[in-house]
């Protein structure tokens, strides 16, 4: 996920390739999701989840598979086409996870809450479709934000360890294994519970009660789902803009197991500082939330709206590393950071702003903060993909890339 | 770089996160120095005309869906209106003196089912009479308000309460106006006073009963929900909503903090917003922790507030107060309807005092 590779700096030029995308993007919301647009699949769940997959799946062609198979070796450059190509075969991934491997794979003949059908044919109280479709769509959100997770901070604290030297393809299946099923663990304890009390009866045989409820003062996810997405930003601010530190303290260049383990619990640790320093900004401003609180009074919006702030940061990372060229290259490592890091957060804001200001005129979102059926992250995640797709399948074109 | 100056980044950096996500956004309510005192009243009777905004709860979200969903804006969806219904309370206080005062609250949704209420219930004859002259619309949703021919026809002089927060398409239709697509329409322009409450302001109605706008973003592109507050001598403060859709723990909240013995709730009347199409979440498990930490006494709950909700919080051990088989005698009832009578319906009192 992160821009490990930089680019020749032409601000001009990296500004406007950004707005160029940005407009791209804002079409396909238009066609994809915009409430007052054509397909208007934002409903909310059911859009987030597509994103979330599209998010996923991305990280999986560029983190895990390094392009492969359309890429044999890690050098290699991609050509248009084949930037075509990979695309299509991320869509198609999408969508083959989502509605194939989901929706009528498991979801039919496995867990129930993953298939909205199935969950209509159990015939339980407020099992209609729509609400199927959404608790579904809950679940797949989830789990695929753990696998994003699990997915960034391996190929980032781990690197090449302990496949060095193997082929794409097997370093490629190998971290899929892995990250499969640390995303599947993380999934079932920090997020399964949620989703087995979004049913009534809940599904007490099959889902523990959320049990961080007193901890967190809610029993939603949005808590885990609040330091995972910061943990997240973590690992891409330091990967992308801070060089490697603070893990290159202790880790590797080409990785190792303290030092992946040393990158990955401290990331975790990060992350979770940075949603609760997030959060007591939060309260500061707007007061202490109350359990059962709703919108500013909710404690599961503090943590979902600190996920939300995290996910700009993702994605002014992104823009600061690819389009701004990293903007310092000389200097001493104190300043470059300082300075790639204040220009982030200011960004971050930037992109906050736009999405709450002008998101009615150009994504179609109700005004105001807090609405519990608009989150940010959707956009975020949205155009976080767009950026990445173009870095990797398109050397971020017209930029020039270089190794 | 040494562990000192990573430490001396990240800490900045935080700061900086802090500061930027706090900058986004609407400052919450400043807490009043001073307690406001809004009086008391001796007892509020409130008489359910219509808690059934709608009768299928399928049709309903099928509509919503295939709109845009829940963001859509309400004029752009077209509604099935054999569906739609409305939700109408009266409100009878009786002040400290003995002196009696009506209020209408909300004007429903579909207008042959609200005119069919209304002459039920005697509130066209009311409104003629003008012994109703004063309607409080709580937002302005489709279900509450998309129905104010059924009002404006007896009385179009009505003094009316609103949100500030409106949109175009709301006063085209208060002014006399017609929607096609979503199917609504009103043939009578309001000649009354409008009152439009705002955010920052607690409204004084008479003593003892105060309205608060609370600006939150609603789905269906509304925002805003005004709420009554009655302060019942001996007993408490007593919320009365149309949704709820500020959470029923804010406002018990807002009452603490800003009213004069506003700790003390005494309960609640009207839709709260949680399990709106019957279905669960575990932050509805966090609101019935938070209800019984501010022990109300009587929680008449209906409409939005969901069947599921109300026989939670009744095992619960929250005091929900039951309905009757009143709502049978009308002529269409809902699909959810249940035999235990869960909660308040169409039809139904409740007293607080």
């Amino acid at each position: 996920m992160t821009a490990q590779t930089s680019i020749k700096t032409n601000y001009s030029l990296g500004i406007a390739t950004f707005i160029g995308l940005s407009a791209l993007n804002i079409g396909a919301w238009f066609l994809f999701f915009n409430p007052k647009g054509i397909m208007r699949l934002y409903t909310p769940m059911y859009g987030f989840s597509m994103v979330v997959i599209l998010l996923a799946m991305v990280i999986t062609v560029i983190d895990l598979f390094n392009c492969w198979p359309l890429r044999r070796k890690a050098d290699e450059k991609i050509s248009p086409v084949q930037g075509i190509l990979l695309t299509g075969i991320t869509l198609f991934l999408t969508w083959a996870v989502m509605f194939g491997l989901f929706h009528n794979l498991i979801g039919k003949f496995g867990i129930t809450y993953f298939s909205p059908s199935a969950i209509v044919a159990t015939g339980e109280t407020g099992t209609e479709i729509f609400n199927a479709r959404e608790n579904s769509s809950t679940a797949l959100i989830y789990l695929f934000a753990a696998y994003i997770w699990v997915a960034v901070g391996w190929k980032t604290s781990f690197k090449g360890w302990p496949w060095s030297g193997e082929s794409l393809a097997t370093v490629g299946f190998s971290r899929l294994m892995t990250v499969s099923l640390m995303s599947v663990l993380a999934y079932a304890v920090f997020f399964h519970p949620h989703v087995g009390y979004l049913f009534s009866p809940p599904q007490k045989l099959a889902a523990v009660a959320p049990w961080w409820e007193s901890l967190a003062d809610t029993g939603s996810s949005y808590y885990h789902l609040g330091w995972v997405v910061c943990t997240v930003a973590i690992l891409i601010m330091s990967e992308s803009l801070w060089e490697g530190y603070p893990w290159r303290i202790v880790s590797r260049d080409k990785g190792s197991l303290p030092g992946g383990i040393f990158t990955f619990l401290g990331s975790v640790v990060s992350g979770f500082v940075m949603m609760l320093v997030m959060k007591k900004g939060m309260d500061l401003y707007w007061g202490m939330p109350f359990v059962g609180g709703q919108y500013l009074d909710a404690p599961y919006f503090r943590y979902l709206h600190a996920a939300e702030m995290a996910g700009f940061l993702i994605l002014a990372t992104l823009v600061v590393s690819i389009y701004f060229g990293n903007l310092l290259s000389g200097s001493n490592l104190m300043v470059r950071i300082l300075t790639r890091t204040v220009v982030l957060v200011i960004l971050a804001a930037l992109l906050m702003w736009f999405y709450y200001a002008a998101g009615p005129l150009f994504l179609g979102t109700v005004p105001g903060i807090a609405q519990p059926e608009d989150t940010p992250l959707c956009w975020s995640f949205f155009m976080i993909s767009f950026v990445l797709m173009h870095r990797h399948f398109f050397n971020a074109a017209p930029l020039q890339a270089q190794s | 770089m040494d562990r000192r100056e990573f430490l001396k980044i990240t800490g900045m950096g935080g700061a900086a996160l802090a500061a930027g996500g706090i900058s986004i956004g609407l400052p919450k309510q400043s807490q009043a120095a001073k307690k406001e005192d809004i009086g008391e009243i001796k007892s509020l009777k409130v008489t359910v005309l219509s808690e059934t905004s709608w009768f299928d709860n399928d049709i309903f979200k099928k509509d919503m869906m295939d709109g845009g969903g829940t963001m859509a804006s309400q004029y752009d969806i077209a509604w099935n209106k054999e569906n739609s219904g409305g939700y109408s309370a009266l409100l009878e206080i009786e002040q400290l003196d003995g002196s009696k005062k009506k209020i209408l609250m909300d004007s429903g949704w579909n207008t042959s089912w609200m005119d069919y209420v209304f002459k039920m219930h005697g509130v066209d004859q009311m409104l003629k009479k003008k012994e109703i002259d004063t309607m409080v619309l709580t937002h302005w949703h489709l279900d509450h308000y998309w129905g104010i021919e059924s009002t404006l026809r007896h009385n179009p002089n009505i003094t009316i309460y609103a949100p500030n927060t409106h949109y175009p398409e709301d006063m085209k239709l208060l002014k006399g106006g017609k929607f096609e697509k979503p199917g609504c329409s009103n043939s009578i322009p309001h000649k009354g006073k409008l009152v439009e409450c705002d955010a920052k302001n607690i409204v004084k109605l008479m003593p003892g009963v105060a309205i608060k706008n609370f600006d939150v973003p609603i789905i269906l592109r509304v925002r805003g929900e005004n709420v009554l507050y009655f302060n019942v001598k001996d007993k408490g403060i007593v919320t009365v909503t149309g949704c709820c859709h500020p959470g029923i723990l804010s406002l018990y909240s807002f009452a603490r903090n800003n009213f004069a013995k506003g700790e003390d709730v005494y309960g609640s009347y009207g839709g709260l917003h949680i399990t709106l199409f019957e279905t669960w979440d575990p932050k509805f498990d966090d609101i019935i922790k938070g209800l019984k930490a501010f022990k109300p006494e009587k929680l008449g709950c209906n409409h939005c507030t969901g069947w599921l909700f109300a026989e939670k919080a009744a095992a619960a051990g929250l005091p929900i107060v039951k309905g009757t088989d009143k709502f049978r005698s009308y002529r269409k009832v809902s699909s959810v309807a249940k035999n235990n009578n869960v909660f308040l319906t169409n039809g139904d009192t409740v007293v607080f005092g």
